[in-house]
C-alpha cells in the first residue's frame, strides 16, 4: 500500500469549511443562516467532488490525499486521514446526503425554531462523518464515531416529533453503549500491537500486520462486533432504530438512514473482515444468519406498520441485514453487493424520508390510513414516489437490483440452499415495497379534500429529482461505481486470501 | 530516624526548595492577620479575594525560583519531583479558579465568612506537602491537615442544619481513617524500620511480609475512605452536598488529586511479591466503587448528590487502572486524576452559579430548559457532563481510553468489561441532564448573575476540557516522563 500524499489537506480543509460555516451562523443574525449552511454544505460537497482528481483510478488501492500528523506519538495515535477507493465513494456520499438534508431543510416548514442551531448540528455532522470515513487510525475513527452521536441526539431531540426524547435518549444510550465495546478492542488491539512489535499503535495498515492468534480475533470481533451490530443495526440490536428515524425531523432521519447507518456497514467490511480475516472466516456463517434472520424479520416487520416513517426505518433495517449477509459471504461479488447496496440504500432511504417528509408537509400525519391514496392528485410527486420505490424494491435497473442479484450470485458460490435463502428474503422485501405503493396509489379516498395540494416543486423537486437520477444511475450503469471501490474490494480479498467453504 | 539527626541536619538553605508552600503558607499568616484588624465591609470583601489571588500567583512563580527536578531535602523527609511540581502546580490553579466563586457565592448567601479564604490556603497548603513527601509522618500530618481544614470548610454555614450534619459525619469518618492511616503506618515501621515508603516497599522479606502487607492495605483503607471508595464512602455524599458549592469543588478536584498522590507515589514500589495483594484489594474495590457508585447517582434527585456519587465513580476508575501495576497503568490514572480535577470542577462551579439565585433549589426536574435561561452556562454545563461521560474529543475520552489501555496492557479483562458497564450505567443519568437541559420547555425562570471573574473561571476550565483532549500530548508527554522517571527510580533501588 501506497501513501500518496498529492492534494493533501483537501480532506482536512472539507471538515473544516462546515466548522467555519458554523462558527460564522453563530455569530451573524439569523437571517443569513439558511443560505450560509447552503453554501458552507454546497461548498463542502463540492470540495469532495475535487477529490477525485487527485485520484489514480488505475491503481485506487493506495492511500491517496493522505496526511499525518501525530497526536501522541508514544501510543502510535495519529490524525491520519486519506481515502482509497471505498472511502472515497463514502466520502463524497456522505457530504453529497449532508447537503441535501440541508437543502431540503431550507424550505421544511417544521423546522420553524432554532434555526441556527438546527443548521449547526447538519454541519457538524458533516464534518464528522467525513472524518469517519476517511480515517485510518483506529482511535481517530472512533473519535468522529462517537462525535456523529452528539449533533444526532439534539436533532432528534429538539425538532422531532412527539416522542422525541424518549428517542433521542435511547439513541444515545444504546450506541454510547456498544461503542464502548469498540474503544476497549482498539486498546486491546493497540496493546497488542506493543505485545509483539514492542510499540504502540493504532495505526489501521500497521495493524493488518498483527498476527493474532484465532481466539484473540474472536474476541476482538466479538468486541467490535458489538458496537456495530447495534449501529448497523441487526437484528437483535434494532429497537433504537425505529424510535429514532420516525421521531427525528426528516432531513435528520435522511442523514441517520443514508450515511449513519452505513457507519456501522463501513466498517464491519473494514475493521471486523480487514483486521479478523480469521475469525471472519470462523464466523461468516453465523454473521450471514443474522443478516438473514435482519431481512426477513425486519421485512414482516416493516409490513405491519402504520407508521410511515417507523415504516421506512424497519425497511432499512432490512436492507442492512442484506448488506451484512452479502458481506461476509467473503467473496469478490459479495463485497461487491455489500458496497453498492450501501450506496444504493443511501440514495432511496433518503428518497423515501423525504417522500414521507413531504407528504407530512401537506398532511400533517405519518398514519398509513390517513395518507392512503394522497399522492395521486400530486402528478410529479407521484412519478417520483413511484419511481423511488420500484428502485429501492429491486427491479431491474433500480437501484437495489445489483446488490440484490450479486448477493445471490455470491450466496451460490457457497451453496444453492444459502442462494435460496437470500432468493426468499428478497422477494420479502419486494412485497413491503408493494404495501408502500399501494398504500399511496390505490387505497384510500378518491375525490375531496386532497386536491387542493401543491405538487413539488422547487427546489424540494431538484433534490428528489437528483436523488432518482443517481438511483437510476446505479441500477443502469453499476460500473460507474464499481470502477472506484473494486480495488480496495479486491485487496481486502487479498487479506482474507482464498476461502471457499 | 533519630530526631536529633533530624534537627541537626536541618539547614535554612533548604527551604528555597519550599518557595511555592512559603508563600502559601505567609499568604494564610497575611490574611489572618488582616482578618484580625480589619472592620467587616465591601473592601475587606474585595481585598481578601485580590490578596488570596496575589498570594498564588507568586507560589507559581516561584516554582520558577530553584530549578531543580529531583531532590530530597531535610534528610529525605521531603522531596521535590516533577509529580510533585506538576500537581501542586495543578492545585493552585484550581484554587485560583475556585476563589471568584468563594466570593461571589457567600456574597449573595449574606453570611460572608473571611476565615475561607485562610483555610483554603492552610488545606491548599496540606495538599502541597502532601504531594511532594515518601515520608509517612509527613503524608500524616498533611492529611491531617488538608482533612481539618475540609471538615471545618463543610460546617461553613453554621446555621444550617445540613451543613453542621454533613461536618459532623465527615469528621467522625474522617478521623477513624486517620486512626486507620497511622496503624497501618506503625506496622509499616515495625516491618522496616524505616518511615520512608520507598525503603518500606524495597525491605521486603519472608519475615516481615505479613506485616508490610497488612500495613499496605491498611494505609490504603486510610486513603480509600479519604478519596470515597465505596464501601467507605458514607460521608462524602453527605459532605459534599453540606458544603458549599464552591468547597466542594475544591474538595473533589484540588482535594482528590492531593489524596490520590501518595497512592501513585506508591505504586511503582509495589514489586512482584506484594502484587498479588495490591491486586487483589484495589481491583475489588475499584470493581465495586464503579458499579455501585453509578448506580446510586442514577437514582439521585439532587443534582449536586448526583455530582458527589459521580465523584466517587471517577475514584473507581482511576483506582481500576491502578491495580495494573505498569507503567502504562501508572500513567493512565495520573492522566484521569488530572482530568478528572478540571472537569469535576467544572461541573460544580457551574452549579454554584446556578444556586446563586433564590429560585434553584438543585432539583433535577428545574434543570429543564436551561439552555433558554443561560446559554453559556448550560453549554459549558453540557460540556463538563460529556466529558465526565467520556465522550470524545473532551478531556474525559482521553482518560477513559488510557484506562482501557492500562488495564488491557496487563491483560485485566474483566475490569474493563466492569468499567464499560459502569459507563453503562452513567450514560442514563449524564445524558439525562443534557436533554433536560436542551430539549424541554423551560421549567424555572431565571438569570443567573456572575461576575466577570467567573466567567473567566468556567470558560478557562471549557477550554482545558476541550483543548487538552484534542491536543492531550501537552499534558501526556510531561505524565509519561513523569511516570517513567518514577518507575526508573523505583527499579533503582
Amino acid at each position: 500500500m501506497e501513501y500518496v500524499t498529492k492534494g493533501a489537506g483537501l480532506i482536512s480543509f472539507s471538515m473544516l469549511v462546515p466548522i467555519i460555516t458554523t462558527l460564522l451562523i453563530a455569530f451573524l443574525p439569523e437571517r443569513f443562516t439558511k443560505a450560509l449552511a447552503f453554501i458552507g454544505s454546497l461548498a463542502t460537497f463540492l470540495i469532495s467532488l475535487y477529490t477525485l482528481k487527485f485520484l489514480d483510478f488505475s491503481n485506487l488501492s493506495n492511500i491517496y490525499l493522505y496526511e499525518n500528523y501525530p497526536i501522541i506519538r508514544e501510543l502510535g495515535i495519529s490524525y491520519s486521514v486519506g481515502v482509497d477507493g471505498l472511502s472515497e465513494i463514502f466520502y463524497i456520499l456522505s457530504t453529497f446526503i449532508s447537503f441535501l438534508a440541508i437543502a431540503w431543510s431550507v424550505k421544511d416548514i417544521q423546522i420553524k425554531s432554532r434555526l441556527k442551531e438546527y443548521y449547526a448540528m447538519f454541519l457538524l455532522t458533516t464534518t464528522f462523518l467525513i472524518g469517519v470515513f476517511t480515517a485510518w487510525d483506529l482511535v481517530l475513527f472512533y473519535v468522529f464515531y462517537e462525535l456523529t452521536l452528539v449533533p444526532m441526539i439534539f436533532v432528534i431531540g429538539v425538532w422531532g416529533y412527539k416522542l422525541r426524547l424518549y428517542s433521542a435518549y435511547k439513541f444515545f444510550i444504546y450506541i454510547f453503549i456498544s461503542s464502548l465495546f469498540l474503544l476497549f478492542g482498539i486498546m486491546i488491539l493497540s496493546a497488542d500491537s506493543f505485545k509483539q512489535t514492542g510499540h504502540f499503535s493504532a495505526f489501521y495498515p500497521s495493524l493488518i500486520t498483527l498476527h493474532l492468534p484465532l481466539n484473540e480475533q474472536i474476541f476482538l470481533f466479538v468486541l467490535f462486533f458489538i458496537a456495530f451490530a447495534v449501529k448497523t443495526p441487526l437484528v437483535p440490536f434494532h429497537t433504537w432504530l425505529p424510535d429514532a428515524h420516525g421521531e427525528a425531523p426528516t432531513a435528520g432521519s435522511v442523514v441517520l438512514a443514508a450515511i449513519l447507518l452505513k457507519m456501522g456497514s463501513y466498517a464491519f467490511l473494514r475493521f471486523n473482515i480487514g483486521l479478523f480475516p480469521e475469525a471472519a472466516k470462523h464466523l461468516w456463517l453465523i454473521m450471514v444468519v443474522i443478516g438473514i434472520v435482519t431481512i426477513i424479520y425486519a421485512s414482516w416487520m416493516t409490513i405491519a406498520q402504520n407508521n410511515v416513517k417507523r415504516f421506512v426505518a424497519y425497511s432499512s433495517v432490512s436492507h442492512m441485514g442484506f448488506i451484512v449477509a452479502a458481506m461476509f459471504m467473503l467473496n469478490f461479488q459479495g463485497f461487491r453487493a455489500s458496497t453498492i447496496e450501501m450506496i444504493a440504500h443511501g440514495f432511496s432511504s433518503a428518497a423515501l424520508f423525504m417522500i414521507a417528509g413531504f407528504i407530512y408537509n401537506r398532511l400533517h400525519s405519518f398514519n398509513t390510513k390517513t395518507i392512503a391514496g394522497s399522492v395521486r392528485y400530486m402528478p410529479v410527486f407521484s412519478i417520483i414516489v413511484a419511481l423511488t420505490g420500484f428502485s429501492a424494491m429491486g427491479l431491474p435497473a433500480g437501484s437495489s437490483f445489483w446488490g440484490k442479484f450479486l448477493t445471490i450470485l455470491s450466496a451460490r458460490e457457497h451453496s444453492l440452499t444459502l442462494a435460496l435463502l437470500v432468493m426468499v428474503s428478497a422477494f420479502f422485501s419486494a412485497i413491503y415495497m408493494l404495501y408502500f405503493l399501494r398504500n399511496l396509489f390505490l387505497e384510500g379516498k378518491t375525490e375531496g379534500s386532497f386536491l387542493i395540494f401543491t405538487d413539488i416543486r422547487g427546489i424540494k423537486l431538484t433534490v428528489m429529482l437528483s436523488l432518482v437520477v443517481l438511483m437510476f444511475t446505479i441500477g443502469l450503469f453499476p460500473s460507474l461505481f464499481f470502477g472506484i471501490f473494486d480495488a480496495s474490494l479486491l485487496k481486502l480479498l487479498n487479506i482474507i486470501g482464498i476461502f471457499k467453504r | 530516624m533519630d530526631i536529633r539527626l533530624l534537627l541537626g541536619s536541618t539547614n535554612l538553605y533548604e527551604f528555597k526548595y519550599l518557595m511555592p508552600e512559603l508563600s502559601v503558607f505567609f499568604g494564610a499568616f497575611v490574611l489572618f492577620l488582616l482578618d484580625i484588624v480589619m472592620k467587616s465591609s465591601e473592601t475587606k470583601k474585595r481585598i481578601f479575594l485580590w490578596i488570596s489571588i496575589i498570594f498564588l500567583a507568586v507560589s507559581i512563580f516561584s516554582f520558577s525560583y530553584s530549578r531543580v527536578y529531583f531532590k530530597d531535602v531535610f534528610s529525605g523527609t521531603y522531596t521535590i519531583d516533577t509529580l510533585g511540581m506538576f500537581s501542586k502546580i495543578f492545585e493552585i490553579v484550581l484554587t485560583l479558579l475556585v476563589l471568584p466563586f468563594l466570593h461571589t457565592y457567600m456574597n449573595r448567601k449574606n453570611t460572608f465568612y473571611y476565615e475561607v479564604y485562610y483555610i483554603t490556603f492552610l488545606s491548599l497548603l496540606g495538599m502541597m506537602t502532601l504531594s511532594s513527601s515518601y515520608n509517612l509522618i509527613v503524608i500524616y500530618v498533611s492529611l491531617e491537615m488538608v482533612s481539618i481544614s475540609f471538615y471545618i470548610m463543610t460546617a461553613l454555614f453554621r446555621g444550617s442544619f445540613i451543613s453542621k450534619e454533613g461536618a459532623y459525619k465527615y469528621l467522625i469518618i474522617g478521623g477513624i481513617s486517620i486512626i486507620i492511616a497511622l496503624y497501618g503506618a506503625a506496622f509499616m515501621y515495625a516491618a522496616s524500620k524505616s518511615l520512608d515508603i520507598r525503603a518500606i516497599m524495597s525491605s521486603y522479606n519472608n519475615t516481615n511480609a505479613v506485616y508490610l502487607i497488612v500495613g499496605m492495605i491498611l494505609f490504603l483503607l486510610a486513603f480509600a475512605i479519604k478519596i470515597g471508595i465505596i464501601p467507605f464512602h458514607f460521608w462524602l455524599p453527605d459532605a459534599y452536598t453540606a458544603a458549599p458549592t464552591p468547597i466542594t469543588g475544591f474538595m473533589a478536584s484540588a482535594g482528590k488529586l492531593a489524596f490520590f498522590i501518595p497512592l501513585l507515589r506508591l505504586m511503582p514500589y509495589v514489586n512482584q511479591h506484594l502484587y498479588s495483594s495490591w491486586m487483589i484489594s484495589v481491583s475489588i474495590l475499584a470493581a465495586v466503587t464503579m458499579i455501585i457508585g453509578n448506580a446510586l447517582a442514577l437514582v439521585q434527585s439532587d443534582i449536586k448528590r448526583l455530582l458527589a456519587y459521580s465523584s466517587i465513580a471517577h475514584s473507581g476508575y482511576i483506582l481500576s487502572v491502578l491495580s495494573s501495576n505498569s507503567s502504562m497503568g501508572l500513567k493512565a490514572a495520573i492522566y484521569f486524576v488530572f482530568v478528572y480535577s478540571i472537569m469535576g470542577l467544572g461541573a460544580f462551579l457551574v452549579l454554584s452559579v446556578l444556586e446563586q439565585s433564590e429560585v434553584w433549589d438543585n432539583q433535577i426536574k428545574n434543570i429543564g430548559g436551561l439552555y433558554r435561561n443561560t446559554g453559556f452556562l448550560s453549554i459549558s454545563f453540557a460540556m463538563f457532563l460529556f466529558a465526565l461521560l467520556g465522550i470524545p474529543p473532551t478531556v474525559g475520552f482521553v482518560g477513559k481510553a488510557l484506562v482501557f489501555l492500562g488495564l488491557a496492557i496487563k491483560d485485566i479483562y474483566w475490569l474493563g468489561f466492569v468499567l464499560i458497564l459502569a459507563t453503562a450505567i452513567s450514560t442514563g443519568y449524564y445524558v439525562r441532564l443534557v436533554v433536560l437541559m436542551f430539549m424541554k420547555d423551560v421549567e424555572i425562570h431565571f438569570r443567573p448573575k456572575y461576575d466577570i471573574l467567573e466567567n473567566v473561571s468556567i470558560g478557562l476550565l471549557v477550554m482545558f476540557t476541550f483543548l487538552l483532549g484534542m491536543f492531550p500530548f501537552v499534558l501526556w508527554n510531561g505524565i509519561s516522563n513523569i511516570s517513567e522517571f518514577l518507575f526508573k527510580i523505583a527499579n533503582l533501588r
